[in-house]
């Protein structure tokens, strides 16, 4: 949770800027009985986020099966049980065909990746848009 | 009542108040501004959509816990 208030702190580092976020909550600790509440939810109050509820850890499953072929996942490869805490960075123009895509950095966890993440989102909106 | 009385009397409505405040906003936080949506596997194709529409933009893909 304190990864979606740091994560909105980037954002407000960056206004105005061609930024969108996917932020997918997903049960995996002992607490999380049911979504986020409105609370947890207001920490990302950036109108680029678009926030989802998970309930089956769908995209956990997904980039878990995908890191055998994706470096950036590469470190969830040894978890049976979810890929969470992470925030992926996709630079304009990539498209997801087939698998979850291959991002150009993947921070976990959130909070002690900060440094790096505020550093490949500055390249990645100095990046043209795609096609 | 004393003038002192009557300040200890302020002072606790006041605490009161501000108490019963705080208490009410925890219990009824601000409504978010933008919807919570549901991801199913039988949807995946809606959000992969989603994320290609962004395309011309730099995207964050997040993964958190609620709690």
């Amino acid at each position: 949770m304190r990864g979606a208030s740091a994560l909105q702190g980037l954002l407000t580092e960056l206004p105005d800027r061609p930024v969108r976020v996917l932020a997918v909550w997903e049960p995996v600790l002992p607490t999380d009985k049911g979504p986020p509440t409105a609370r947890v939810l207001s920490r990302l109050e950036d109108p680029r986020v678009e926030q989802y509820w998970d309930p089956g850890r769908v995209l956990s499953g997904r980039i878990l099966a995908a890191a055998h072929r994706v470096p950036a996942f590469a470190l969830f490869s040894g978890q049976l049980d979810a890929a969470w805490d992470l925030a992926a960075v996709y630079p304009p123009g990539v498209r997801w065909q087939g698998g979850v895509p291959t991002p150009v950095y993947c921070g976990n966890p959130v909070v002690g990746s900060l440094d790096s993440l505020r550093a490949h989102l500055a390249v990645a909106v100095a990046l043209p848009s795609g096609p | 009542m004393t003038q002192r009385l009557q300040t200890l009397v302020v002072v606790l409505l006041v605490a009161v108040a501000a108490i019963a405040t705080l208490v009410v906003v925890r219990a009824f936080p601000p409504a978010s501004k933008r919807p919570l949506r549901t991801l199913e596997a039988a949807r995946m194709a809606d959000f992969e959509a989603r994320f290609d529409a962004a395309r011309d933009s730099t995207r964050l893909l997040l993964l958190l816990s609620p709690t």
